[in-house]
């Protein structure tokens, strides 16, 4: 009887996927105009709820806006729980990601900040390992100081242990900022990088980047 | 003249008091009959069901834009039934009445529709039919920025 109800279940999901009815479902020819009125509305039934679904309805729609002031918008929720410095986030780590993800694609380095401020402080590894892709593709020397203290320091465990979620996952967020150093050419991370292939306190898939990066420096 | 204070205090809340009954923007009196009809929500399926259309015919024939100002107000705040179910026979009459007065927002094309679209697609206070009309009747909005 279990296994029949499973299998119903399945099969019902399924069904739902297949047409496209899922939760945070938004047509895929959507387009919204309107400008800034229109955006304003989008902000405004954003900011009422904490719903997951909700958000991430929201988000989507607001890359469907034809508007470049949509960024902004975007930028305003990514860094919005970083900002605001509460307990707990506000928006659903899953709309930050997507409102993310559109920011990235511009590589306008004006968002440099907001990208570094996630890595530093926001609680998602997806959402921390995406700003560094950030970074990677402005790829601006500006930051390299401040990543390179970064995963010498606070992203760094002398005593690593791949069994430890935290660990694993602040390293995680390292590899990600390894390959931005390495997209970025700065010969200033040298020194970082060298210590993480020798000193070896990191997953193989850091080492690796690590080795990545060192032949993409421009000496 | 101290005296005159209270009856005037009391006449201006009298006054926003029964304001508040109808919606921010004035409607003509053939569209506010049939806007009171449908935000009682105890009224029969029947007779609110003739009141959307009454809306359609005013806001087709009758080209009363105000139809449009009714409708945005009944969606946000008549029709948005949360914990909305299926089951429910009576929640699932009204938000077949929801549908109907989406497909008349569908025909204006009027960017001002959008806030009570957006309302309907973001939350799960809908049958699946009204909202992929509501999906419908944004693609259809007439921005005035293209």
């Amino acid at each position: 009887m279990r296994t029949k109800i499973l299998v119903m279940a399945i099969f019902g999901m399924m069904m739902m996927s297949a047409n496209g009815f899922a939760t945070d479902y938004v047509p895929e020819d959507l387009t919204i105009g309107g400008g800034k009125q229109s955006l304003l509305t989008l902000k405004e039934q954003f900011f009422k709820t904490s719903d997951r679904d909700q958000q991430v309805i929201i988000v989507k729609t607001i890359n469907k806006h034809t508007s470049t002031d949509k960024f902004a918008l975007l930028a305003e929720i990514v860094e919005f729980d970083v900002r605001t410095d509460k307990l707990g986030n506000f928006c659903h780590p899953d709309a930050v990601l997507i409102a993310l993800e559109a920011l990235v694609q511009t590589k306008d380095p004006k968002w440099e900040t907001i990208y570094f401020n996630l890595i530093n402080k926001y609680d998602n590894t997806k959402v921390r390992m995406t700003a560094a892709k950030g970074l990677a593709l402005i790829g601006s020397p500006n930051m390299v100081p401040k990543l390179v203290n970064m995963i010498k320091n606070e992203l760094s465990y002398k005593n690593f242990r791949e069994d430890n979620q935290k660990m694993v996952a602040d390293d995680m967020v390292v590899e990600a900022i390894v390959m931005a150093l390495g997209e970025i050419g700065d010969p200033r991370c040298f020194p970082a990088l060298l210590e993480i292939v020798t000193v070896q306190n990191h997953r193989f898939q850091t080492i690796q980047a690590a080795w990545n990066a060192m032949e993409k420096l421009q000496w | 003249m101290k005296r005159l204070w209270l009856p005037a205090f009391l006449l201006i809340l009298a006054v926003s008091g029964f304001a508040e009954e109808k919606p921010k923007v004035s409607l003509t009196d053939e569209v506010n009959k049939s806007y009171r009809v449908l935000l009682d929500l105890n009224n029969t399926f029947e007779d609110r069901k003739k009141a959307a259309a009454h809306l359609k015919d005013m806001f087709v024939n009758g080209k009363d834009e105000t139809v449009i100002d009714a409708i945005v107000d009944l969606l946000l705040y008549a029709y948005d039934q949360s914990n909305y179910k299926e089951e429910n026979d009576k929640e699932y009459k009204s938000d077949m009445i929801a549908l109907e007065l989406i497909q008349i927002l569908e025909l204006s094309g009027d960017p001002r529709i959008f806030p009570a679209l957006l309302n309907i697609v973001v939350k799960p206070n809908h049958a699946q039919a009204t909202i992929m009309e509501a999906w419908k009747a944004i693609k259809m909005i007439k921005w005035k920025d293209k």
